[in-house]
This record gives structure tokens, C-alpha cells and sequence, in this order.
């Protein structure tokens, strides 16, 4: 691993949890556990893009690790955790089918692994099985906050693309 | 870098509208499987710690084993949490129910309060199985 790679990965761990912190503090509109727009998976995408899948989930699981321990919800770890590792699974299978310019395709499907993950682990801690009727709000939930965050890091690569090439 | 492997976007769109349209028929389903409920029953851990009648009035406590706690109120014939120690205070938000198939969840402190019985007895998987 080159210094450049490692800088880079540093930087993007700590831009996401930035993003991650400041997004824990907005409140949600909607009382449904588990559902935030997830900003920070903005960081993921672009990291699955320039640098790697293998980097990307480095960045993810340092992000949630340490954003979870600021905030000091030792039981959100767990959700962000299983939520953001099969949101990371869905994305690393459906990059290579994927366009560059469709990246938000890729953070839908991501998203909504994002809430299966998080809501099975919800339904395993809680013991309940009640807990599943939240799913298909959740999947829809997933669709709408993916297409967002997806169209951000779109704009943000395609910037990038631009700086790179002047450079 | 992958020239020929990519899916259309057609194939994506209909994919996502697969999942957007089997979350509508859930949500459809959830919501017409509600009916108003006779009894609050209080999961913690899994494990039923309590059952109350929804006509009688009376504010609970529920202490968690990582010392955190919600104060569930039942009045006027409906259930809501008005206190919880956790930072999100989703189940606070989320407000009162008097309906089955709508659980207040509290996830950091693994309590679950939800409204049973009442009209037919509905299995509570119904809606999403």
C-alpha cells in the first residue's frame, strides 16, 4: 500500500465520520427505527469507485467502529455494523454490472441491504418478531435516501473526474 | 475497465421497481391488517415481561440490564412511551397506538411495546410473510 493510497483512505475515514457525527445530530421527521439518510455512504461509494472494494470496506468499517464510539450508542454499532457490511456486499456484486454514470442504482440496492441487514439484527437482538413489520417501510425508506445519496456521490466523482484530468 | 458485462439501466429500473412495489403490497398489507387492540403486551429481550389491559389507565417502568429505562403510559385507551433513556428517542416520537400491527420499538434498550388482542386474533407475521 502506497503512502498516496493510505492518505487518501485516512482522509476519506475521516470526511465520513464527520458526515457520520454531524448526521447523528439532525433529527428524523419520520419515528421509524433505523431510518436516516446515510450521508456517509457517499464516502463508500466514492471509495468503491477510485479506490477498491477492499479499501472501501476498511473506510466503512473504521467509520462505523469509531463514529458509533463518539457518539456512544454501543447498540447502533451493532445495526450500523450489519447494516453497512451488507450494504458494502450488495454494492462489491453489483459494481461490475453497473455503469459509472447509473452509480445510484448501486446506492439504492445498497441502501435497502443497508436496512434488511440492520432490521435482521434488530429482529435477532430484540427477539421479536414484530420488529419485520417495519420492512417494507424500510425497503422504501432505502430506495428513497439511496437515490439521494447515490446522485451525491455521482456529482462528487464526476467532479473529480474533471480536477483529475486538469491535473 | 468493464466494457460489455453492464446491465442495462432498464434491467436496474425494473429491479427497483420490484422492490419499490412488493414494499407498497407490505405496507398495503400491514396497514389493513390493523385493528384496535384490548391489551399492551411488553417484550424485553425477547421475553414478555408483561401484559396490561389497554382501558386502564397507568404509567410503567422498564429498567434494561445496560442500565438503561422507558416509561411506557397507557391512557385513555391507547399506549405510547413518553420517556426513554436512549439518544434517537424514536419510540418517543413515534408517539400513541391503540392499533395492532404497529409496534413502538425501543432498539438500544431491546424493549418492544405492542398492542394485542381486541377484535380477531391476526397472526402478527401476517402482513410481511
Amino acid at each position: 500500500m502506497n503512502i498516496k493510497k493510505l492518505t487518501t483512505m485516512a482522509m476519506l475515514t475521516a470526511i465520513s465520520m464527520i458526515v457520520f457525527l454531524i448526521e447523528a445530530q439532525i433529527p428524523i421527521p419520520i419515528a421509524i427505527p433505523g431510518v436516516k439518510l446515510g450521508v456517509a455512504n457517499v464516502i463508500t461509494l466514492f471509495a468503491l469507485w477510485t479506490l477498491g472494494w477492499r479499501e472501501a470496506g476498511a473506510i466503512l468499517v473504521v467509520r462505523i467502529f469509531l463514529g458509533n464510539l463518539i457518539v456512544g450508542n454501543m447498540m447502533g454499532m451493532l445495526y450500523s455494523m450489519a447494516g453497512g457490511v451488507l450494504c458494502w456486499v450488495v454494492m462489491c456484486l453489483v459494481k461490475p454490472l453497473i455503469d459509472r454514470r447509473h452509480i445510484w442504482v448501486m446506492s439504492m440496492l445498497g441502501a435497502v441491504g443497508h436496512n434488511v441487514g440492520q432490521l435482521a439484527v434488530a429482529v435477532w437482538v430484540s427477539g421479536t418478531a414484530a420488529i419485520a413489520l417495519y420492512a417494507p417501510v424500510l425497503l422504501l425508506a432505502g430506495l428513497v435516501t439511496g437515490f439521494f445519496t447515490g446522485q451525491c456521490a455521482q456529482a462528487v466523482l464526476n467532479h473529480m473526474d474533471k480536477i483529475q484530468k486538469g491535473s | 475497465m468493464e466494457p460489455k458485462k453492464t446491465k442495462p439501466l432498464g434491467f436496474w429500473m425494473v429491479l427497483i421497481a420490484v422492490i419499490a412495489a412488493a414494499a407498497i403490497l407490505g405496507m398495503i398489507l400491514v396497514h389493513g391488517n390493523r385493528h384496535t387492540g384490548g391489551a399492551v403486551q411488553v417484550t424485553q429481550n425477547g421475553e414478555t415481561v408483561g401484559l396490561y389491559p389497554l382501558d386502564e389507565d397507568q404509567t410503567l417502568r422498564f429498567d434494561s440490564d445496560n442500565g438503561g429505562y422507558n416509561i411506557v403510559v397507557i391512557s385513555g385507551g391507547t399506549v405510547r412511551v413518553s420517556e426513554a433513556s436512549c439518544p434517537d428517542q424514536v419510540c418517543v416520537r413515534k408517539g400513541a397506538t391503540d392499533q395492532t400491527n404497529d409496534p413502538i420499538a425501543c432498539l438500544p434498550n431491546k424493549l418492544v411495546v405492542q398492542v394485542v388482542g381486541g377484535g380477531e386474533q391476526n397472526n402478527q407475521l401476517d402482513g410481511v410473510s
